[in-house]
C-alpha cells in the first residue's frame, strides 16, 4: 500500500509540474483530489486493512493529499504569472485621464510668492485704498501740486468734488499711499507690505491701465541704507534664485531721500554682461530712504526714526523671472482661457 | 530725459585716462545712468538718462564735474577743467536798444539779452557741425548752431531773434489768452489755451513761444544783420504745462521745466558773445539787459558726520566726506570735529535743501556698492495686543480666507481671471446698471474705461464673450475690489469674488457654495428666494425666482443663481449661465479654523428609505429640518431620489449610547409620518 501511495504522489506531482495552463491543472485536481479521484479510490481499499495499517495509510494519504494541493497551488500561480505577462500586456504610455482642476491666475501666484518672502521676515501684509485722496497719494508724500505725477496724463482722477483738506480723489498710481496709512495705523517698528491694484493712463506692451504694485515700508530707530540693501538681496535670492543679487543706482523720487533704482543681475551672465541684458543688470524698481517730510506727515519725528520704502510692479517683477518667457504683460488682463489655462 | 555726450567733448572739461566704458560704468553706479555707448566713426557717444532733479547734468560740463568727482573713488585719476569764461566786451552804441516789459516777474526769474550787430549769417565751421551731428542736432547756420552748441555744453537754452523783425524794438512778455495763435519755427500754427508765456512786439504780434520754440516771424535768416542773443529762465511749471498740452517736447522746454541755474546765465552770455564774434562776426552794441529782481538763494546746511554714518551703516572719516562734497562744488563755511556747515553750489540750488540731500551726495559718490548688505534687526519689544485694524483697508488674516477660497475654486475646476477695474457705458447699459451709481473718471484713457465697477459681472460677462468661440464649457471667476461711491467720502472698496459657469445648475452651485463655506468654518446658512420684491440695483444680475440670497445671522454672505436672461440676451449669450457672488468682508469676518471633534458612533445605525408624495410648492428644506428636529435619534437625512412630486429620503437613525432596535425606531417613524401628513405630505405606499 505504502508504495502505491508514493507512486501516486510522484505521478501526480510530475504531471502537475508539466501542466501549462489552468485548465490542465483543474483537470489534474479532479483526477487526483476529486470525489472519485485517485486518492479517494485508494481509500476504497481501506476496509481490507487492519486498524494499524488503516492509521498508517490514512496518515500517508493525508500527507500526499496536502503535497498535491500545494503543488497545484504553486503551479497555478506560476502558470497565471506567465499568462498575465503574455496576454494582459500593459501599456503605461497610454494617454492619461485627468481629474478636472481649475487654474489660478499668474498674478495670484506672484502675489502669494512675494508676500510669503516678506512675511517670513516679519512684514505684515496690508491692502490700502485703491481710490484715494490726493494727500495720501501725492501731497503728503512730498509731491507738490506742480509735480508732473499729478498731471492728468500721469494719473487718473475721479470726477467728484475734492475733499476740503485732503484734495482731489484719485486712483492710486502707486501703492505708496500705504506709507502714510500705515504710519497712521501703528507706531514703529513698522514692517509693511502693501499689495494692491494701481491705475495709470498707460497702455502698451509693458503697461496696462490696471496693474499691481507691492510696497514695502520699514521704519524703526537706526534703519539705514545697508538694511535696505539686505532686504533687496534677501528678496532677490528667495524670489529669483540663489545666484541673484541686487545693486543700487542713484535716482530721484520725491518721497525718498536718498533715492535708488534697484537692479538685479541678469540670470544668464550674473552681471558680467551678455547679449540678452547688455549691461549685466536689469531694472527691478525704485526705492529709497523715507523722506523726513513724509515721516513728519505720518506723525513721526525724523530725528528719532528713519526708514526705507520701495514700490515695485507685481507684473514686471514676476515676468522678470527666467523661464516664464512672457514678453507682453497685456495678456494678463485679457481673460483668454487659452492663456490662463496654461498655468 | 536722455542726452548724448561725446567722450571727446566731455574731455574738454575732464582730464582723465579713463575709457568710455569705465566712465559709463562709474557714472551709472554713482550719478546718472549711461544706457549705452554709441560708436560714431572714431567717436564714442554716451547716451545718458538724466533724472528730473539733476538739471545741472543736462550738460557736458555738468557731467564732466560729476565724472571728476567719481573716478578717483575707483582709483582712477581725474580732474575737472572748468570752462574759461571770456570777459564781456566794452561797447558803444544805443543804450536802450529794446523796451522790455514783463507783466508778472514770476514768469521770468531772470531776463538777459544782448544786441549783436554786423552779423554775417552763414554755415558753421566743420568742427562745430560735427559736434552737433554727434548729438543729433541738425546744423542750420552759424547763429542757431552757436545757441544749440552752448545749450548742449552748459545746459542753458538760448534763443536768437532777428532784431529787425521785432517791431518798434519793443517786447512785452506776458501770459497768452485763450485762442491766441502763433506760427512757430517749424511752421506749425499753435493755438493757446491760455496761461502760456509769450512775447508780443510793438505791433502786438506774438513773436515767441517762450522757452519752447521761437516765432517764425522773428527768425534768423540769411539776410539777418542784427541778432538779439536772448538767455532766460522761465517758470518751470508753466513751461511744462504748455509743452505738454501742445505736445511740443523740445530740448529747450525739457530743460526749462527742470530748472535753470540763475547764476549760470551770465557766463553763458559771455561765452555766446565771444563765439558769435569768432564765428559770425557779431559785435556787441549797447549794454547787456539783465532783469534779475530776486537773487537766487542757496541753502546753508549743517551736516553731522555721525549722521552720515548712521544712515549709511558704515562710518566715513570727516576728511573723506568733505572731499566728496568739495569735488561736487560745495564750499565749507564752518567745520569742527563733529560736523560742518556747507554752502550749496548755485547749480544745485533747487535740488539740495536739507541734510538728507547732502547725505545722498556723499553716499552715492562713496558708492552704494561699497555698503554692506544687512537685514534690519527684528524688534526686541514684543507686543502682545493684536495689531489694530486700519481705518480704511485690509490687514491679515483676511488675505488667508481670500486665498483659501481661490484654492477651493481652483479645486472645483474654475479658472481665475484678472480684469481692469473699469467698465464702459456700454457695459453698464448691457448689464442694466445706472451710470449715475458709479464713480466716473475725470480723465479716462478711452471711453471703454470710464467708470469704476460696482460688480465683477460686467467684466466676467465680457470675458465670457471672448471665450465662447473657443470653449463650450466655461467656468471663470475673479476676486477684486469693487468701488461703491459714498457721499463726501472715498468709495467703499468691497472685496468680492464672483464666478460664472454653464456646467453647474442651482443645486450644484449651492453645494459648491456650502462646501466652500464649510471649509471656512461657516455653516447654518439661510437661502432666500430672490423674487420681484427685491428689485434694487445690486440684484439686477439675477433672474428673479431662479436665484437666492445667502445669509447667516442676517448678514449677506453671497448671492447666487441664474444670471438675468435679459442681460444674457444683451450679450447675445443664448444658453443659461449661473453665477455666484461672494461678499468677502462678511465671509472673512465669520471664517475660522476652529475644529470640533464629533465622537464616532460605536453602535451600528439603522438605515431606512421612505418615499413621500409632496403637494405642489412645498419647500423641501423646511420639511427636512422638520424631520431632523422630531427626535435626536434622527442622525442624518438625505434626499436620495426625486421624481415629480415623489421624494425619497434616506433616514439614518443613530444612538450613540447603544444598539437600536426596530422597536425604538417605530414611534419615531410614526411621528415623522404623522407630522408630514399634517402638511399634506403623504407616505407613498410601498
Amino acid at each position: 500500500m505504502a508504495e502505491k501511495i508514493i507512486n501516486l504522489k510522484n505521478e501526480a506531482i510530475g504531471n502537475i509540474l508539466e501542466a501549462k495552463d489552468e485548465k490542465e491543472l483543474e483537470r489534474l485536481k479532479i483526477l487526483y483530489l476529486g470525489r472519485s479521484g485517485k486518492i479517494n479510490q485508494l481509500t476504497k481499499e481501506f476496509p481490507h486493512f487492519s486498524p494499524e495499517e488503516k492509521i498508517k495509510a490514512g496518515r500517508q494519504l493525508n500527507e500526499t493529499k496536502k503535497a498535491i494541493e500545494e503543488a497545484l497551488e504553486n503551479q497555478l500561480s506560476a502558470v497565471s504569472n506567465q499568462l498575465s505577462a503574455k496576454e494582459e500586456w500593459f501599456d503605461v504610455t497610454e494617454p492619461s485621464i485627468k481629474p478636472k482642476i481649475g487654474h489660478l491666475h499668474l498674478l495670484t501666484e506672484a502675489i502669494r510668492e512675494i508676500s510669503s518672502v516678506f512675511e517670513k521676515i516679519g512684514f505684515v501684509r496690508v491692502r490700502y485704498p485703491e481710490v484715494e485722496w490726493d494727500w495720501y497719494a501725492f501731497e503728503g508724500l512730498n509731491m507738490p501740486s506742480t509735480h508732473p505725477a499729478r498731471d492728468d496724463f500721469e494719473s487718473f482722477f475721479v470726477d467728484t468734488p475734492a475733499h476740503p483738506k485732503l484734495g482731489r480723489m484719485t486712483l492710486t498710481p502707486h501703492t505708496s499711499n500705504g506709507q502714510l496709512r500705515e504710519m497712521e495705523r501703528i507706531k514703529p517698528p513698522i514692517r509693511m507690505i502693501n499689495i494692491a491694484r494701481c491705475h495709470r493712463p498707460n497702455w502698451d506692451i509693458t503697461h496696462t491701465p490696471t496693474f499691481h504694485q507691492f510696497e514695502g515700508l520699514v521704519i524703526d530707530k537706526g534703519i539705514n541704507i545697508s538694511h535696505l540693501k539686505g532686504i533687496f538681496d534677501y528678496f532677490a535670492v528667495n524670489f529669483f534664485g540663489k545666484d541673484r543679487r541686487t545693486r543700487l543706482r542713484p535716482f530721484h523720487f520725491q518721497f525718498t531721500e536718498p533715492s535708488f533704482e534697484v537692479d538685479i543681475n541678469c540670470p544668464l551672465c550674473l552681471g558680467k554682461g551678455c547679449r540678452t541684458c547688455k549691461s549685466g543688470w536689469m531694472e527691478l524698481g525704485g526705492s529709497g530712504m523715507v523722506h523726513p517730510r513724509v515721516l513728519e506727515n505720518g506723525g513721526l519725528d525724523p530725528n528719532i526714526y528713519s526708514g526705507f520704502a520701495f514700490g515695485w510692479g507685481v507684473e514686471r517683477t514676476y515676468i522678470m523671472r527666467s523661464g516664464l518667457k512672457l514678453g507682453d504683460i497685456r495678456p494678463l488682463y485679457e481673460s483668454d482661457l487659452r492663456f490662463i489655462n496654461q498655468f | 530725459m536722455n542726452i548724448l555726450v561725446p567722450i571727446s567733448w566731455l574731455k574738454d572739461f575732464l582730464k582723465t585716462e579713463a575709457s568710455a566704458e569705465k566712465i559709463a560704468e562709474t557714472l551709472s553706479l554713482c550719478s546718472q545712468s549711461v544706457e549705452r555707448i554709441h560708436k560714431v566713426g572714431k567717436e564714442e557717444v554716451l547716451d545718458i538718462e538724466i533724472t528730473v532733479n539733476r538739471y545741472d547734468c543736462l550738460s557736458v560740463i555738468g557731467l564732466a564735474r560729476e565724472a571728476a568727482a567719481i573716478l578717483p573713488q575707483f582709483g582712477i585719476k581725474a580732474n575737472f577743467l572748468p570752462p574759461k569764461i571770456p570777459l564781456f566786451p566794452e561797447s558803444s552804441g544805443a543804450k536802450n536798444f529794446l523796451d522790455v516789459k514783463i507783466t508778472d516777474p514770476s514768469i521770468c526769474p531772470r531776463f538777459t539779452a544782448v544786441l549783436l550787430d554786423e552779423v554775417k549769417v552763414g554755415p558753421s565751421p566743420k568742427w562745430l557741425r560735427e559736434r552737433l551731428n554727434l548729438v543729433n542736432i541738425r546744423s542750420l547756420n552759424n547763429v542757431v548752431d552757436i545757441s544749440n552748441y552752448l545749450m548742449m555744453e552748459t545746459g542753458q537754452p538760448i534763443h536768437t531773434f532777428d532784431f529787425d523783425k521785432i517791431k518798434k524794438q519793443k517786447m512785452v512778455m506776458r501770459l497768452s489768452k485763450k485762442g491766441e495763435k502763433v506760427v512757430t519755427l517749424d511752421t506749425a500754427e499753435r493755438i493757446f489755451s491760455g496761461g502760456d508765456i509769450v512775447i508780443e512786439d510793438g505791433e502786438g504780434r506774438l513773436i515767441d513761444l517762450c522757452g519752447i520754440m521761437g516765432g517764425k516771424n522773428s527768425e534768423i535768416d540769411e539776410g539777418t544783420k542784427r541778432v538779439l542773443f536772448f538767455v532766460q529762465a522761465y517758470d518751470p511749471v508753466r513751461i511744462r504745462k504748455t509743452s505738454m498740452s501742445l505736445g511740443l517736447r523740445t530740448e529747450a522746454a525739457m530743460r526749462f521745466e527742470r530748472g535753470i541755474d540763475l547764476e549760470g546765465i551770465i557766463p553763458v552770455i559771455n561765452r555766446g558773445v565771444s563765439l558769435m564774434s569768432q564765428l559770425a562776426g557779431g559785435k556787441v552794441t549797447g549794454k547787456m539787459i539783465d532783469i534779475y529782481p530776486q537773487k537766487q538763494v542757496t541753502e546753508k546746511i549743517s551736516l553731522d558726520f555721525d549722521f552720515v554714518g548712521e544712515r549709511l551703516g558704515v562710518n566715513l572719516p570727516a576728511k573723506e566726506i568733505l572731499k566728496i562734497l568739495k569735488d561736487l562744488g560745495f564750499s565749507v563755511i564752518k567745520e569742527n570735529a563733529k560736523g560742518a556747515v556747507l554752502n550749496v553750489p548755485s547749480w544745485r540750488a533747487k535740488d539740495i535743501k536739507i541734510k538728507e540731500d547732502v547725505l545722498e551726495e556723499v553716499a552715492r559718490i562713496y558708492g552704494y556698492f561699497r555698503l554692506p548688505s544687512l537685514l534690519p534687526p527684528l524688534t526686541t519689544e514684543f507686543v502682545l495686543s493684536p495689531q489694530p485694524a486700519p481705518k480704511k483697508g485690509t490687514i491679515n488674516p483676511s488675505f488667508k480666507w481670500e486665498e483659501r477660497i481661490k484654492d477651493l475654486l481652483k479645486a472645483f475646476s474654475f479658472s481665475e481671471t484678472y480684469n481692469f477695474s473699469f467698465v464702459s457705458e456700454k457695459d453698464l447699459e448691457r448689464c442694466l446698471l445706472k451710470k449715475e451709481d458709479h464713480l466716473k473718471l475725470a480723465n479716462p484713457l478711452t471711453s471703454d474705461l470710464e467708470y469704476l465697477r460696482l460688480s465683477l459681472f460686467p467684466s466676467l460677462l465680457q470675458a465670457w464673450l471672448k471665450n465662447q468661440a473657443n470653449f463650450s464649457q466655461i467656468k471663470i471667476f475673479e476676486m477684486a475690489n469693487c468701488y461703491w461711491p459714498k457721499k463726501n467720502d472715498l468709495p467703499e472698496e468691497k472685496m468680492k469674488a464672483a464666478l460664472l459657469t454653464n456646467e453647474e445648475n442651482f443645486r450644484l452651485l449651492k453645494g459648491l457654495l456650502e462646501e466652500i463655506l464649510i471649509e471656512l468654518g461657516i455653516s447654518g446658512l439661510t437661502f432666500s428666494l430672490l423674487d420681484e420684491s427685491q428689485n434694487d440695483e445690486t440684484n439686477i444680475f439675477w433672474q428673479k425666482n431662479k436665484s437666492a440670497t445667502v445669509k447667516k445671522g442676517g448678514q449677506l454672505l453671497a448671492t447666487m443663481g441664474e444670471i438675468n436672461k435679459k442681460i444674457l440676451n444683451n450679450y447675445q449669450i443664448k444658453t443659461p449661465v449661473f453665477g455666484l457672488e461672494l461678499e468677502m468682508a462678511a465671509i472673512s469676518s465669520l471664517a475660522n479654523n476652529d475644529k470640533t471633534f464629533n465622537p464616532i458612533p460605536e453602535f451600528p445605525p439603522i438605515i431606512e428609505d421612505l418615499s413621500f408624495v409632496f403637494p405642489e410648492k412645498t419647500a423641501i428644506g423646511e420639511v427636512i429640518s422638520l424631520i431632523k428636529n422630531i427626535n435626536p435619534l434622527v442622525g442624518k437625512i438625505e434626499l436620495i431620489d426625486s421624481f415629480k412630486e415623489t421624494k425619497t429620503f434616506r433616514l439614518i437613525y443613530q444612538d450613540l449610547k447603544g444598539n437600536l432596535t426596530d422597536k425604538e425606531i417605530k414611534p419615531v417613524r410614526e411621528k415623522i409620518i404623522e407630522s408630514l401628513e399634517k402638511k399634506g405630505i403623504k407616505l407613498k405606499n410601498k
